[in-house]
């Protein structure tokens, strides 16, 4: 039996039934009422009995646009209800998708880290109630030399898992017999996690500019928004600006081919990149002079972003460490055969990738045969550009 | 109105006679009130969608009225299937559809009897060419169909059943199959579970029959430091099982060269592996540490290329071939049950899994007459046109021009196939 009540199980997972009326008991009720007065009085509560609340809620936006995964503690109280729906609030306010996955991803990251710790019996229980139907055995099921402790129907897991990219969550890199898939409880606490991010991101039927205006008249959250205002402005500003002077050195934005922007996209939208995405950018960091710390950046933003796996596959794609095997970039044709080009995208698209360029002595466009060759050309094009534009001016 | 001179008009005044008899035994169609319905005419060459009826009567009276070329529903269930606006019909779910046609297996036959013909000047070519390189005219795409593709269709049936859809815990008794009208079958999966399930989720049913994604991360790859290849052991759990215990049953079933190829000769493995796995006494030595379930798989003379050919084989006859965006797809149109198909006259006939083992495809759904006291005049008008079984008699190869007397059932192929009219 678990040794959990519902009472105490909402105060730990706020986002369990019963967690948003703990954070807003009555909420606006009757047309009468006027909403910015019903906020101030209810933040006003939060503020006055919770005096770091303020801090608490800036570092949480402050540590997420610095993409770390830690450094807040999670308690399991009422400020932890409140916590997590006023940052909800706030995401939705904002209307910024960067910033909404960068926090999604460190709050469902500090509770996968408190799913870890859950006993079994626990897990059981909450998995119930985020309807993951997950059972855990007595007997646990041996496959192979592995011995799994619970299973999921497949109409359960499929859904669950289809929000995660990760290949190995895939239903057929799992260990399914008679419509149960096997896994282990570390298994469960990342498709949990994926769920909790989910309960973080906001409503996208709510205006986010209408709740904007009303937060910006309650007292206590008029300055919080400024501060989360002036984070956002400050991380614009100190965004790295690459300054190329050979043309594989730091290569500049411009100059990625579209399968790279593409992905980088997806990456700094905190969206889960795919097992070859992730290898595509690692390899072509790795041949374009990038550095490891650049590299691993852009896998920060990532809801499964794991540090230290993450550097060493960047580190093992460079040949530091393992077999010391450096890895070429991706040609365009297997980036074609893992239908990753993105030649002729409507957004990313170009024709240097979708036609060719024209070599010299050459009549017509040649295809290009790696997205390093995209460079290149491109570096070409641009400087070409250039030239023309000074003539023009003169 | 259709013309006297149009070249289907025969063709269409006997689908309107048949349909006339068939819509009194027509099968019942699930949640009808629910369904899109959409028809392909024979003097219109694009379809008529979005067509709804609240009941069976109004269905077969329309049916029977228009006598479509082709006849579809959507997989899919709406609360206004008839609205013209797809986001106003009112997604309720949909039936997970698995389409397998050997229209999209790599077959041998396919080989002899399908062509690509110019429709300028009579050019024939075995190989896909989307322009005449005579006349540079339109080309225009013969596919037949003989028992040995039908037979392929009939076998990848029986492996998604019998070996994929337990994993997902659906029983064969649970699933509603029918005969296409051409050249394979549909699966029809309507658990609720299923029905609610979105095109990624559907993607991962998908993925999980074609072997699509599969990157197993601690085996299937050689290892060079014990010159082993890591495979796995009959007795593991979804892919990883399958794999090892088609291998064996593979090892079991073939003890030459000769006898692997008549099963698997179009497939392209490597003479020489062929040779060590078949032709040599290391197919026991191989059989022996898969029974012993040792997920080491070690053969002499096979190293890390070897492996990867084996690997590639293994998959490739363990993955199911099922046409991918039907699947996918959760607003998709799929043929009537019941219906005419238009390119074979043929019917779509609902079968239960046991019926379909014993199915001929080139008997069992003929609705038209084979009497040979009521035979039709057929002009060939295609130069080529290859040989088909129907019943149990052979019909063709015939020459273009040429006129002949056959039974309607015959006629009724020929014309719907494009080859020849009825005169």
């Amino acid at each position: 039996m678990s040794n959990y009540n519902a009472y105490s199980l909402v105060y730990k997972y706020p986002w369990l039934e019963g967690g948003r009326e703990i954070f807003d008991p009555t909420s606006v009720s009757n047309e009468d009422e006027d909403p910015i007065e019903y906020y101030n009085q209810l933040f006003t509560k939060y503020f006055e009995s919770y005096p770091d609340f303020h801090d608490k809620l800036l570092q949480v936006f402050s540590l997420a646009l610095d993409k770390k995964e830690s450094g807040i503690i999670l308690t399991g109280d009422e400020i932890n209800v409140i916590l997590f729906y006023t940052v909800k609030t706030i995401l939705t306010a904002f209307d910024n998708r960067v910033m909404e996955n960068h926090v999604s991803n460190l709050i469902s990251k500090l509770y996968h880290q408190r799913l870890l710790e859950e006993t079994e019996q626990n897990l059981e229980v909450l998995c119930r109630k985020m309807n993951f139907e997950c059972h855990f055995e007595k007997k646990q099921m041996q496959i192979g030399n592995v011995l799994y402790p619970c299973w999921v129907d497949v109409k359960n897991y499929v859904p669950t898992a289809s929000l995660l990219k990760d290949s190995a969550y895939q239903l057929i890199n799992r260990n399914v017999i008679n419509g149960r898939v096997y896994l282990l409880k570390d298994n469960v606490a990342r498709l949990l996690q994926e769920v909790v991010r989910r309960q973080i991101v906001p409503d996208r039927q709510k205006s986010g500019g209408e709740l904007m205006d009303l937060l910006k008249k309650i007292t206590h959250l008029s300055p919080l928004i400024d501060d989360i205002t002036k984070l956002i402005e400050k991380k614009k500003l100190t965004q790295t600006q690459y300054e190329s002077t050979n043309v594989y050195e730091n290569v500049d934005y411009a100059l990625y081919p579209p399968c790279i922007k593409y992905i980088l996209n997806k990456a700094t939208n905190g969206v889960n990149l795919t097992h070859s995405e992730r290898l595509h950018i690692a390899f072509f960091y790795a041949n374009t002079n990038h550095t490891v710390e650049e590299t691993v950046d852009v896998f920060r933003t990532l809801p499964d972003f794991d540090e230290k796996l993450a550097r060493y596959h960047v580190e093992f794609s460079r040949g530091i460490g393992g077999k010391g095997k450096k890895y070429r970039i991706y040609s365009c044709a297997k980036v074609k055969s893992i239908d990753m080009c993105k030649a002729l995208d409507k957004e990313y698209g170009d024709i240097i990738c979708a036609q060719g360029v024209f070599r010299k002595g050459e009549v017509r466009r040649i295809p290009i045969k790696t997205p390093k060759d995209f460079v290149f050309w491109k570096n070409v094009e641009i400087k070409r550009k250039l030239r023309e534009d000074k003539v023009q001016k003169k | 109105m259709i013309s006297l001179k149009d070249p289907t008009f025969e063709l269409r005044k006997k689908f309107i006679l048949k349909y006339t008899e068939l819509v009194k035994s027509f099968p019942l169609i699930d949640k009808i009130q629910n369904r899109e319905f959409a028809f392909l005419f024979w003097d219109k060459d694009y379809m008529v969608r979005h067509r709804g009826f609240s009941n069976p009567q109004l269905f077969l009276s329309e049916l029977k009225g228009v006598a479509p070329r082709h006849a579809y529903l959507s997989a899919a269930l709406y609360n206004s299937p008839a609205d013209k606006i797809m986001s106003n019909k009112g997604w309720m779910g949909c039936d997970f559809v698995v389409d397998i046609d050997s229209d999209h297996m790599d077959l041998s036959c396919q080989k002899k009897h399908d062509f690509y013909i110019c429709v300028e000047c009579d050019y024939v070519s075995k190989e896909n060419i989307t322009k005449c390189p005579k006349c540079e005219g339109l080309i225009r795409k013969q596919l037949w169909l003989c028992d040995e593709c039908l037979q392929a269709s009939k076998n990848e049936v029986i492996k998604l059943v019998d070996d994929f859809l337990p994993d997902f815990g659906i029983i064969k008794d649970n699933i509603i199959l029918n005969f296409s009208g051409h050249r394979g079958y549909h699966i029809h999966l309507r658990e609720e579970f299923i029905r609610a399930m979105n095109s990624e989720e559907r993607r991962q049913i998908v993925d999980y029959m074609t072997a699509t994604n599969f990157e197993p991360d601690d085996f299937f790859m050689y290892k060079q430091n014990i010159g082993s290849f890591l495979g796995s052991t009959i007795d593991d759990a979804g892919w990883k099982g399958r794999i090892a215990n088609n291998f064996l049953k593979i090892l079991n079933k073939h003890d030459s060269i000769e006898s692997f190829d008549l099963e698997f000769g179009h497939l392209d493995l490597d003479a020489k592996i062929k040779h060590i796995l078949f032709g040599t006494d290391k197919r026991e030595h191989i059989r022996n540490q898969l029974l012993n379930k040792n997920k080491y798989w070690t053969i002499r003379d096979v190293g890390k290329i070897g492996w990867e050919k084996i690997k590639k084989f293994l998959l490739t006859i363990s993955k199911c071939d099922i046409d991918v965006p039907v699947s996918i797809d959760t607003h998709r149109l799929i043929r009537v049950q019941g219906s005419i198909h238009g390119k074979t006259g043929f019917i779509v006939k609902p079968l239960d899994y046991y019926e379909m083992i014993n199915f001929n495809p080139l008997s069992d759904p003929i609705v038209f007459s084979m009497d040979q006291k009521k035979l039709v005049k057929m002009e060939i008008t295609t130069p080529k046109c290859p040989e088909i079984r129907i019943q149990a008699e052979y019909y063709g190869p015939y020459t273009k021009g040429e006129k002949i007397d056959l039974p309607e059932a015959v006629g009724v192929f020929l014309a719907c196939k494009g080859v020849a009219i009825l005169l």
